[in-house]
Parts: structure tokens; sequence; C-alpha cells
């Protein structure tokens, strides 16, 4: 019997991780005068888990980690640019208002107080041109791709390997034309 | 019982081995420490923890977790690797036979069962009170509880929060919006005044819109505020002015919080319009501070609390779970890595003894086991160790009391052999060896093959009722007769072994008794020479004056009867003179004096005596050569007996080539003695060798030569040479006689040096 439970335990910690690794990440490559950036959208990182979270109280922050790569066919893809992108919310129970920071490469973009969640979601789950390269090194009609991975944090499920696991992400390729 | 050979070299023990480094795992020390470090660090986490708010939940969830992760797969790794390593190292173990490998495998295993089980439980039913114990912290009472506690703090919240935005509400549709657009201060304050008569609390500003261009977007420009004047401490102005020019864009109501630092500041701002234009902003602001602001945080704190256990109850479900799991790891590796430590421990010195024992038994009694602890097993190898090096001092005792033995059969003149119960033969001493003729290849060899020579023959009954016969001991003189020489033994043969036991061997011992026997002839002879010449020399004289008183009286006979009469007494006194001369040589054998040792020149003498033979030897062909070694010592000896020596031997040579008037022989070949002397500084012996190149003596008279009365020549009285045996005897030296090369013979006489 409490073998049997400590089963269905290990069982559902492993489908939780399975499901949050179907949130999916839209990605839109941006070019202009000759810089890349990249516009995104990830509605379902801020999934039910991330909302409980949330609502809590605890500082809960989802993290975007922006890549420009250029793909290979006999070794690893190759990483020319990155931008990481945060946004931490911190709900406070007593006045039912989320505050909600927005962050690239650690510096602070924004912050902004609302009582509306829908408003969180959007400002947690949208980015508008975030700029990856200034064009340098790229090469004109050359393929690239924007990947996009998305991680919540604090974690709320629990498995023995916990490394590389990523909560979404999304991909788009384009062709650098200058 | 190891064979003993007295012509096998003695093999030295080989070397003791040198101490080996102790490893790591293999000291209690060390060990120990390391436990003691592990436990500080554990106790400073557990004192740490509850002071530092590193620990809190979403950090279990992050980095606490990852750490026990990583650590729990080591463990497991670690598990794994232990636990396979040493099972195929007790499956090799045990395919080799090794010693103790079984006993090693059920040790471990033991220790294996006994804690694997227990843990295991532990384990499981740790995980289900620890999930059943994170259900009841989220029991639907309690849940009720922490969500009415908030709704409540929220309510007083919500409530003020709305009488504040009633308030600016009120006051923005109140307030003249000329008087605003003009900032007219006097027709603005006295209605603020008015208001706040009314609430009497809090703080109410006023902002005026301007625009700065056409199309740019509209500002909020302070005009005046009224309010009571402890507000002024937390007016915090600029967040005022951004909820200000927000509404002023925006056109709509709206509400903001400020955290201060006894509180919370509730502002809510209202546009003023005129004609549908937005032409100032009316912000008030109410502190929630005090008891009911601290418990309504306090309620709203512990829901987030609450909320946040909830929140995280899977990872600090994992959190427990893992920790509980690496101590089941540990738990498991500690047993098997102290079963096999105890196995170790205990099998390591027993086995270090066994295979201790086994050297020494093969004779490396310099062996010594490093004992690796104090306790029982370590007295058990100390006394292991004393034992040894008792038995490497009993054995070198008896190695030298062995080799003494050895020294004293080897040197001694008796002839030892022993031979084994199944009458082989075991060990054989040089003296044996010499008188038996035998040499180290009769080692192992029958005693009946090894005697069955025909010169030994006079063995065998011996050997046959003794040895062979199992019949006690025998006591003989035997004589050894071979075409060389006759050998005069006095063995004794006795059996090895106590009564009653059956018989481990025999040993046969040999006495030459040769000389005493000689000694014995010689003394007889010299008794019967002392008679001959006292009852024969008497007669003799009155004999020849008898004959020569004839002689005289028959001078004046006829011739006939005078010449029968002298030739008959010149008969008898001829050989009267000759009976005289043969009882004096008698006598002088039997009266020879004792020597008067001198140190002498043996050169000298050989050379003064041979320049006697300088005119004997002129009308004969025979050559004297002398070979005299120079710088040789001097000789203790009497000149005038050794003199004696030389003459009889040279005499003895002349002879045996046929006499002082000989030629040349039928082949040409000159007759020919040669005088030589040497010395050996090995064993101090002076050398004089008289050689000739005659016909030789034969092997089986040269035992003989020095007896008296003995004589090849067929003439004399036989006394020479046993006269010159004599001499050399009474000098402390020995004569022997061996073939000269290419022919003839030669006599050696060695005398000890001065």
């Amino acid at each position: 019997m409490i073998r049997r439970r400590a089963l269905m335990t290990g069982l559902a910690v492993l489908l939780s991780a399975a499901t949050l690794m179907a949130a999916d990440v839209r990605v839109t490559p941006l070019i202009a005068e000759g810089q890349v950036f990249a516009s995104f959208t990830a509605p379902d990182a801020y999934s039910q888990d991330v909302r409980e979270s949330v609502q809590s109280g605890l500082a809960t922050s989802l993290t975007f980690w922006v890549e420009l790569r250029q793909s290979s066919l006999v070794w690893f893809d190759r990483t020319l640019a990155s931008a990481t992108v945060t946004a931490a919310i911190k709900y406070d129970a007593l006045t039912g208002s989320f505050q909600v920071t927005r962050m690239a490469d650690g510096q602070v973009q924004s912050s902004d107080r609302t009582a509306r969640e829908e408003d969180v979601k959007k400002w947690a789950t949208e980015f508008e041109r975030v700029k990856l390269s200034n064009g340098d090194g790229l090469e004109p009609n050359g393929e690239y791709y924007v990947r996009v991975r998305v991680r919540a944090t604090p974690r709320r499920n629990f498995i023995l390997w916990p490394w590389g696991r990523d909560d979404g992400a999304g991909r788009a390729d384009f062709t650098f034309i200058r | 019982m190891t064979e003993l050979s007295l012509l096998e070299p003695d093999t030295p023990p080989p070397a003791a081995a040198p101490r080996r480094r102790r490893p790591f795992t293999d000291n209690p020390r060390l060990i120990g420490l390391a436990v003691l470090i592990l436990l500080g660090i554990l106790l400073a986490l557990f004192f740490l923890a509850p002071r530092t708010d590193q620990l809190r939940p979403e950090y279990i969830s992050e980095a606490v977790l990852y750490a026990l992760s990583s650590v729990c797969l080591a463990l497991i790794v670690a598990l794994v690797f232990v636990l396979a390593r040493n099972l195929l190292k007790l499956w090799v173990e045990q395919k080799r036979a090794l010693p103790f490998a079984r006993f090693r495998a059920k040790l471990v295993a033991a220790m294996l069962a006994m804690t694997i089980v227990p843990a295991v439980l532990v384990l499981l039913i740790g995980s289900e009170i620890i999930t059943s114990s994170s259900k009841r912290w989220f029991s639907t009472p309690a849940e009720e509880l922490v969500h009415t506690a908030r709704d409540m703090a929220q309510i007083v919240y919500s409530d003020r929060a709305a009488i504040v935005t009633a308030r600016a509400e009120r006051l923005a549709l109140s307030l003249p919006p000329d008087a605003l657009g003009t900032a007219d201060l006097t027709v603005l304050q006295p209605r603020l005044a008015a208001d706040l008569a009314v609430t009497s609390s809090g703080l109410v500003e006023l902002y005026r819109v301007v625009t700065s261009a056409p199309g740019a977007p509209p500002a909020a420009v302070f005009v005046t505020s009224v309010g009571e004047s402890s507000m002024s401490q937390n007016r915090a102005p600029a967040s005022a002015d951004r909820l200000a020019t927000r509404v002023a864009v925006s056109g709509r109501a709206e509400q903001t919080q400020d955290q201060v630092q006894d509180g919370l500041l509730i502002r809510a701002a209202a546009p003023v319009r005129a004609s549908g234009v937005v032409v100032g902003v009316v912000v008030a602001t109410e502190a929630l501070t005090g008891k009911l602001s601290e418990d309504a945080r306090r309620m709203a704190d512990a829901f987030s609390q609450y909320q946040q256990l909830s929140v995280l109850r899977v990872p600090l479900q994992g959190f427990y779970l893992t920790s509980f799991l690496m101590v089941t790891l540990l738990i498991l590796i500690s047993a098997t890595w102290f079963g096999l430590f105890i196995a170790k421990r205990i099998t390591r010195p027993v086995q270090m003894l066994a295979e201790g024992a086994r050297a020494v038994g093969a004779g490396q009694l310099d062996l010594r086991i490093e004992p690796d602890s104090t306790d029982e097993l370590g007295s058990l190898v100390e006394s292991f160790n004393t034992m040894a090096a008792e038995l490497r001092t009993s054995h070198e005792r008896l190695d030298a009391r062995r080799r003494y033995i050895e020294t004293i059969l080897e040197r001694a003149a008796t002839g030892v052999v022993s031979l084994s119960a199944d009458g082989r033969v075991l060990t054989l001493n040089r003296a044996a060896a010499s008188l038996l003729g035998l040499d180290d290849t009769a080692i192992g060899k029958p005693a009946t093959e090894v005697f069955a020579r025909h010169d030994l023959a006079a063995l065998q009954p011996i050997l046959d009722t003794t040895v062979l016969g199992k019949s006690g001991s025998r006591v003989e003189e035997i004589t050894l007769a071979s075409d060389e020489r006759e050998v005069h033994l006095a063995v004794a043969a006795t059996m090895l072994g106590a009564e009653g036991r059956p018989p481990e061997g025999a040993v046969v011992v040999f006495d030459d008794v040769t000389p005493l026997i000689r000694a014995e002839r010689v003394a007889a002879w010299r008794d019967v020479a002392r008679r001959l010449a006292h009852e024969i020399k008497n007669p003799l004289t009155p004999i020849q004056l008898s004959a020569e008183r004839l002689q005289r009286n028959f001078a004046t006979a006829p011739p006939n009867a005078r010449a029968l009469v002298e030739e008959c007494t010149a008969a008898i006194i001829t050989e009267v003179e000759a009976l005289k001369g043969l009882v004096d040589e008698f006598a002088q054998f039997a009266r020879m004096r004792g020597p008067k040792l001198a140190a002498a020149d043996l050169n000298f003498l050989a050379s003064d005596t041979l320049r006697l033979y300088a005119g004997v030897l002129q009308q004969g062909a025979i050559k004297v050569a002398q070979d005299l070694a120079p710088g040789i010592p001097r000789v203790r000896m009497d000149v005038e007996q050794m003199r004696q020596v030389l003459i009889n031997l040279v005499d003895n040579a002349i002879d045996a080539l046929g006499g002082a008037s000989v030629g040349l022989g039928p082949d040409g070949r000159e007759p020919r003695v040669a005088v030589s002397t040497s010395f050996d500084p090995a064993t101090g012996m002076v050398r004089l060798t008289v050689a000739d190149n005659g016909p030789g003596v034969p092997a089986a008279d040269r035992d003989k030569l020095f007896l008296p009365y003995y004589s090849t020549k067929g003439r004399g009285s036989g006394l020479g040479l046993a006269i010159v045996g004599r001499i050399i005897t009474e000098h402390g030296g020995t004569v022997t006689v061996t073939d000269a090369q290419p022919r003839g013979a030669q006599f050696m006489i060695d005398l000890p040096a001065a």
C-alpha cells in the first residue's frame, strides 16, 4: 500500500513536469535598420501553477532566454547572441494588487502595479522588440532562428533529475536581409 | 623432517617484506575524524537553518532541492559502485578460492540484510508520514480560517479605500472647475477645510491640469492641499503626483497605495471636469495605521504564508523525501562499507597470520607481520611475531650447532656415514669419502649399491646385520684391500632411534687403524731385532776368534789341509762379519735414539749429502740432479737422521736403477735420480722429493715399503725405508710414495717449517 502510494506520487510529479513542458512560446523575429529584434508571447507560461504561485504571495518570476542561433548540420547549433528577460511578479494579499517588474539582462525596464490579473498576465508574457543583435557578424541572406525558452520560478514540481527542464519553448526561423 | 646433507650449502632465508603504508579506508582514526566533521556540518546546519531566511520555502524549491538531488544521485552512483565492485570482488575471490572469501561475503550480506530492510521500511513509512502530514497542513478548517482572516483584512482595506475614493469623487464633483482652473485658493481652501472638518482625517491635494502644447499629454500641477498635520510626514508627494498625472491622462478615477514606515497610505484620485474636459484632479489620501492596520497586514501575511506552503507542498514533500532517501542511501552505503571494513579488519590479520604461518613453515623465519590494531587481534599478531622471532633464534642456534657438528665431522679423521631408514646414504664426511674412496655421488644412493664395490665387500656383512637387518649395533675391525693399498678400519655401525620405535636409520663410523697396526708391527720388529742382536751377536765373536785361531794353527799344516782350513775359516769369518753387520743394523734399528731437533737448512743438507755420491757414481751412467727451491724456510730436524733419510732414499733409488755402475738403458734412457725441495705456504710444509726413472713401485707394495724387513730387492736387511719412515714420523712429517712422471717412483717427505 505504502509502496503504491509512493509510486503514484512519483508518477504525479512526472506528469506535472510533462504538463509544464507543453507551454508554447510564439516568437516573431524583427529586422529593422540591420538590427535583429524578437517579439514573443507565451500566454501558456502564465499557467495555473504560476497563477497559484503568484496569488500565494510568492515572489514569482518568468524568465525568458532569447537566443539568436544558427543551425549546423554536423554540430550543435551556434548561439550568436542572447538576451535574458525576466518578469517578476509580487502579489499583495491585503490590497489585492500585483507589482510587476520587467528586467532585461538584469536591468529593470519597468515596474507597474495593478489590481487586474489580465494586466499581470499580459505584462509577464508579452514582450516587444527585445534587441538581440546589431547585425554585426550576421551574413546577408543567412538563415537564422530565434529560440525562446521560458522557465517559471519557484518550481512547484519535484523530480530527482531537475536539470535541463524548461517550462516552454518556441522558435522562429528567418532570413537575415540587410 | 628436512634431510640435512653435509655437502649442501645453507640457503639464506628470504628478506622480510617492506612495510606498506596504510590506506585511508583502513585507518580508523581518519575515518573517525571524517565522521566527526560530517556530524559537525550537520549540527551546524541544524542550528543555522532557523536563523537564516535563505532556507525559506521558495529557496528550498530551488537551490536546496537541486543540492539534495545531486547528493542523492551521487549517493546512488556510489552505492551501485560500491555494491558492484565488492560483489565482483567477492565473486572473484570465491572463484579463486581465496581464504576467507566466503566469510567476507557472508558478513557483508548479513550487514546489508540487517540494514536494508529497516532502512527501506523507514524510508517508506517516513514518506507516507510526510505525505499524510502535509495533507493535514492544508485541512479544510485551517484553510477556511486563513481565507476568512484574509477576507477580513481585505474588508478593512477595501472599506477604507472605498471611503477615500468616495471622498475624492465627492470633492471632485463639489469643487468649482473655474476656481480650480485659475487656482483660486480663496474659493478652494474653504471648501477643502469644510470637508476636513467633516472627516477630520486624511489629506486632500488638488492638481490643476495643464497642456504645454497642442497634442501634448496633459500634466497635473499641484495647487494646494489640506489635511491633518501628521499626514504631512507621510505624504509621499511623488506618488501622489504620479497618480494625479495618470488620472489627468486617463480621465478615470484611480486608486493606489504606498507602503510607508508605520503602515499603508491609501490614495484615491478623481478627475474634475468642466464641460467633459478634465481640468483638475483631486487626490485623497488616508493612512491605514495603528493596531487595526497591523492586524490586517498580519492576517494578509499569514494567508500568504499559508498559500505559499500550499503552493510549494510538492517541493517540500520532495525535500523531505529526498532527505529521507539520502539518509537511507547513506545508511546502505555505510552498512556495505562497514561490513566490508569489519570483514577486512577481522579477516586480514587472520589471513596474514595464516600466510605468515605458511611462510614460517617454508623457512621464512624473519617474517614479521605489522599489527594493525592494539586489540586482541593485534595481540595475536604480536604473539605470532614473538613466536617467529623465537623460532628464528632457535633455528639459528640449531643451525650454528649443526654447522659446528658438520665442521667437526668434516675435519675429523674418523669417517662417518649416515644412512636413512630405507638404507640410503644420507651424509658422508670427508674422512669417510677418503677412507672408502667415495665421492658426493654416493649421497642418496642405496648403501647396498654404494658398498657393492669389491674392495668394500668387507663392509657388507656389517651392513647386512645392522642397517638392513635392523639388529642394533656392531663393532668390527676389517681390512679393505685393493690393488693400490690396504687399509685397516675399525668399524662401528649403530642403529638410530629410540627403543620400541621403528629405526630412523643408522650411522657407520670408520677409524683408520692402519698407522696403529704399523706401529704395533714396528714395535714388534724392534723387539725381535733387539733379541736377535742380543742372542746372535754374542756367539759371533767366539766363532770368529775360533776361526782365526784355526787359521793360525793350520798355517804349518800340509798344503791340502791348510788350503781347506783357510777356505773354510775364511768363509766362516766372512759370514760372521756379514752377520755382525746385519746384527749391527738390527741393533741400530732397535736402539734408534729420538731426534735432536734444531732449525736447519734442508737445501744445504741435501746438497751436502749429494756431494758424497760424486765419486761413487763416476763409473756409471747415473746422474743425480738437484732442483732446490731457493728461500725455503728452515726446518726443525735432526741433521744426522735426516742425512740418513736422504742417503737411504738415494741408495734405494740407485738400487732401483740397477746399481751405481749401471750404464744406459736398452732404450738409451739415462738413469737419473732427482732431488728437489719446495715450500707450500698454504700448509706451511716443506717438501723434499727424491725421484728416479727406474721401474717404479707397484701400488700394492707402497703401503708395505716402510715396514721393517720388507724388501723388493731380494737382498739387504729391509730396514732402510723402515728407518726412513720412523725418522720422518718422529719429525712430525709424512712420507708417501707415488709414481714419477713419465716413469719411476718418487718419495715425497713433508716436514713442518720451523
